[in-house]
């Protein structure tokens, strides 16, 4: 997907400086060798509010205003239009992530609620458990750029939890896209980030209408 | 003698089987929000016109845990308007809900609730609703949204999210 070049090295064991102790009165600790990824291949909670803040906001696709009867609708427009800019470049997704689609997915997973009562999921995006440990795994689906030291409390933090969701689904496309053999529909990606694409479930039509109709709203 | 008091047996049978009439209610009125016009709607029914369930959504692997609440309101012409939490829930948070809404529609014979979104018919479904005593009947309309139910002094909302709700109920 991302970067095709090397995105490890390898650290090799080495001394560190520590404060001395009773246990330890040289105040000299070895390091094991150990991977170390390399800058480009992962965000890290710093990282990524040094990016938000930075951003340059001229010429990056804005999702819609279009009031969508929710108290915080348009409060996260800003983050998803820079973290859909920015994957869109980085993984140079094409047909590109569209900003409405974020919103809506957003929308309908939280209702731009921070911190929905739910304690299998979390946050605005309603990311869950599972889906934080594979997006910080260097071994798994996700490796071609991953997050690192985000903790569960973080995805309470739209600022955190937006950029995630936006990776998240950046990879759902490519893996929608995989499974059906071609490019997928808006409504396919978010069926996949929804866990629902291949799911013969009699609702899964009930569980796309609150995207659909926020999506409807902001396309008008 | 005999006619007179047949004729107070079938008054009094009159009077027993308007006053069961009279006892299923089935009254909706929608409003406009800032933004759609008839996207909400005050439903007054009988506490047995409501089923509810949680339902699971069988998704795939990594997201197992995906619960949604669902009502179903039978209305007064024997058609079934489903009902639905606005986000997915985990099994416990849904369950949670039901039973808050269950102990309403046991104490309660009539309730009154705010739903959301547009009220729709869709022909294509066939999915049937066992009411028990009040039979079986078809859900034809498109799946609304659950905002609150409320009867006497007891109410359950989850309408924290939205920018407003049905005339005389409140956000929470």
């Amino acid at each position: 997907m991302a970067n095709k070049s090397k995105k490890v090295t390898v650290v090799r064991a080495h001394a560190r400086r520590v404060t001395s102790s009773s246990k330890n009165p040289r105040g000299v600790t070895i390091v094991d060798e150990h991977l170390r990824r390399l800058p480009g291949t992962y965000l890290d909670e710093l990282e990524i509010y040094k990016i938000t803040n930075g951003y340059n906001l001229k010429n990056i696709l804005r999702p819609s205003g279009q009031d969508l009867d929710f108290d915080d609708d348009n409060a996260y427009d800003e983050l998803i239009s820079i973290w859909t800019d920015y994957f869109n470049n980085l993984f140079k997704i094409k047909p590109k992530l569209d900003p409405d689609m974020i919103k809506a997915l957003i929308g309908s997973e939280s209702g731009f609620k921070v911190n929905p009562k739910n304690p299998m999921a979390i946050g605005i995006a309603q990311i869950t458990k599972e889906t934080l440990k594979i997006i910080q795994d260097p071994k798994g689906e996700t490796k071609d750029f991953i997050f690192n030291k985000i903790s569960q409390k973080d995805l309470k933090n739209p600022a955190l939890a937006i950029p995630i969701a936006i990776r998240w689904l950046a990879y759902k496309k490519v893996r929608a896209e995989s499974k059906l053999g071609r490019d997928a529909t808006h409504e396919e990606i978010i069926l996949e980030y929804k866990g629902l694409l291949k799911s013969k479930s009699d609702f899964k039509k009930s569980a796309l209408r609150k995207y659909r109709e926020l999506y409807g709203k902001l396309k008008k | 003698m005999a006619n007179s008091k047949n004729s107070i047996y079938v008054t009094l049978l009159i009077f027993f089987l308007s006053s069961c009439k009279m006892k299923t209610v089935f009254e909706i009125n929608s409003f406009d929000t800032k933004t759609s016009a008839d996207n909400l709607h005050v439903l007054t029914v009988t506490s047995t016109h409501v089923r509810q369930e949680c339902i699971f959504l069988n998704a795939e692997a990594e997201n197992k845990w995906r619960h949604q609440y669902i009502m179903y309101i039978l209305n007064g012409s024997g058609e079934v308007i489903p009902v639905m939490s606005s986000i997915h829930q985990e099994k416990s948070v849904c369950m949670e809900q039901l039973s808050k809404i269950e102990k309403i529609l046991n104490k309660n014979p009539k309730v009154e609730m705010c739903l959301r979104d547009s009220l729709k018919k869709d022909l294509t479904n066939t999915e049937m609703q066992d009411y028990g005593v009040l039979g079986k009947h078809r859900v034809v309309f498109e799946v609304l949204t659950f905002d609150s139910i409320c009867a006497s002094k007891d109410c359950y909302s989850v309408n924290d999210v939205w920018t407003e709700t049905c005339p005389g109920f409140k956000k929470n």
